[in-house]
């Protein structure tokens, strides 16, 4: 049977005693930590779950297409996936420090907007901040912000989370190419 | 003697901190229940919140199980019909809607919180909630789309499960219960479905009911009134700030009502309780919920 991508997939996620299958898995189940967390953006379930299916596709079509790519290609890429994770990270940080406030204890985040409602707009001032409109409206973000410019930023906040995640997922699994790729020439020369 | 019994039921009727109008209507009509039909009659133990008719006096020994059933039944048909006629805000509120010109349908087969229509633990506030969601469903169809049947069945097979399941003491021993609510949610899931097909059908949108409140999980909250002589009234911060902003006329600010019973709140909050003169009269001030517990009005000492 030939060696494809999948194979070496399936092979990763079946080698039980490998610190880099343990490692793949947990990155994948990863983002559903956030369904108790409440870290991320709402809904937590959902995006949770989307998450996770993000990454599970960017494993699988890493391993399917990128399986056969040559080291140094492979290493770039690997150094792409990093940047591209830290630099998604740090605004999914930004983002939610930013636009999100959360009610309380066990609560999921509230998303805000850019763009505040006629009849809220004259009560905002330094005094009175957005942020505490969102408090004194039960928490109902349209009540303070208009519809479309919460819509925006919350797509703007799972892209940027999601793909965050999606981006990890493909370095780890560059690195475990890679790692696997040494492992076999590794073993020959102990063997010589 | 119906003062009595009036404050028997008092603390039994928790349901809307909207309306205390149909609160009111619910209370006479349960009262009103109780003495024109000499088969029924309200039964408390030591203020306990149950409203439980039986068959009294002489027939109470000889009417048989069934006869009793009936008159439950015809107890609770009735008091869902007069909830329906007197409040159609709360309880009795629209449930089901068609917008011809924006070809939008909207509908709301959600049951409302058991205490808001008889006390949590009576065994018959499960069967008359039912009964409520069906007799305002069924005069929502039948002014939206009369030509239609498809409701007419779900309805009467909704309605035939009550009143199968309804015993002597409300709905039967917990088994029957769980089967009978189970059987309960499975047609209003039918009747869902229904009502999304009739809208593919005829090219409407479903758009989501209006709600009263934001999408975020309150915090559960025991509202006490003490002593329970004071209206109190609250309303979000933010609605009473663009209220002052707008300089709207106070009687026309719109407060909910809060009952001495429970409510689901978050954030900060505008309250006025309106205490007698002797207890210092009316009270305003702000409040803000940011966990589950007991929320007490006591009027501030002179």
């Amino acid at each position: 049977m030939d060696d494809t991508g999948l194979t070496e997939f399936k092979n990763v996620l079946t080698d039980f005693g490998q610190l880099n299958s343990v490692a793949l898995k947990g990155a994948v189940v990863l983002p559903l930590a956030d369904i108790w967390l409440k870290l991320g953006p709402p809904q937590s379930k959902a995006i949770g779950g989307l998450t996770a299916l993000a990454e599970f596709l960017a494993v699988v079509c890493v391993f399917q297409f990128w399986s056969r790519v040559q080291d140094g290609k492979l290493r770039t890429r690997m150094k792409i996936a990093l940047s591209l994770f830290l630099v998604g990270m740090a605004s999914s940080l930004i983002l939610l420090g930013r636009f999100s406030v959360s009610p309380g204890q066990d609560r999921e985040k509230v998303i805000e907007g850019y763009s505040l409602r006629s009849d809220v707009r004259p009560l905002i001032n330094d005094s009175y901040p957005a942020e505490q409109a969102l408090r004194d409206s039960e928490y109902d973000a349209e009540k303070v912000w208009t519809k479309g410019s919460i819509a925006i930023l919350h797509v703007l906040i799972i892209v940027a989370w999601t793909g965050t995640f999606a981006c990890f997922a493909i370095y780890l699994t560059t690195f475990i190419i890679l790692q696997r790729r040494v492992q076999p020439k590794a073993n020959r020369a102990g063997n010589a | 003697m119906w003062e009595a019994v009036l404050d028997l039921i008092a603390p039994s009727a928790r349901f809307s901190r909207w309306c205390p109008v149909a609160r009111t209507a619910l209370r006479w009509m349960i009262a009103g229940s109780v003495a024109l039909q000499p088969s029924a009659q309200m039964i408390h133990s030591r203020r306990s919140l149950h409203f439980a008719p039986e068959v009294s006096g002489t027939q109470n020994e000889t009417a048989s199980p069934e006869s009793k059933r009936q008159a439950i039944m015809k107890s609770l048909k009735d008091l869902a019909a007069e909830q329906i006629r007197f409040d159609d805000a709360f309880l009795g509120k629209q449930r089901f809607s068609v917008d011809q010109h924006n070809r939008t349908l909207s509908y709301d087969l959600r049951p409302m919180p058991l205490n808001f229509v008889l006390s949590e633990t009576d065994p018959l506030a499960m069967p008359l909630e039912v009964l409520i969601r069906v007799e305002a469903l069924r005069r929502d169809f039948a002014a939206a789309i009369s030509d239609e049947r498809f409701w007419l069945a779900s309805l009467d097979r909704i309605q035939q499960i009550v009143e199968r399941c309804v015993s002597t003491s409300g709905f039967n021993v917990q088994s029957d219960q769980q089967r009978c609510n189970g059987e309960i949610d499975e047609q209003f899931e039918a009747l869902k479905q229904s009502i999304a097909d009739y809208a593919t059908a005829h090219g409407l949108r479903l758009i989501e009911p209006p709600q009263t409140r934001g999408p975020v999980a309150a915090y559960r909250v025991h509202i006490t009134i003490d002593p329970p002589r004071a209206r109190v009234r609250v309303m979000p911060l933010l609605e009473y700030k663009k209220y002052e902003h707008f300089k709207t006329p106070s009687d026309q600010y719109e407060w909910s009502d809060l009952l001495d019973s429970e409510a689901d709140m978050i954030g900060w909050y505008r309250y006025r309780a309106e205490w007698p003169k002797e207890l210092n009269g009316p009270e305003e001030g702000n409040i803000e919920i940011k966990k589950k517990g007991t929320l007490t009005f006591r009027p501030t000492q002179k």
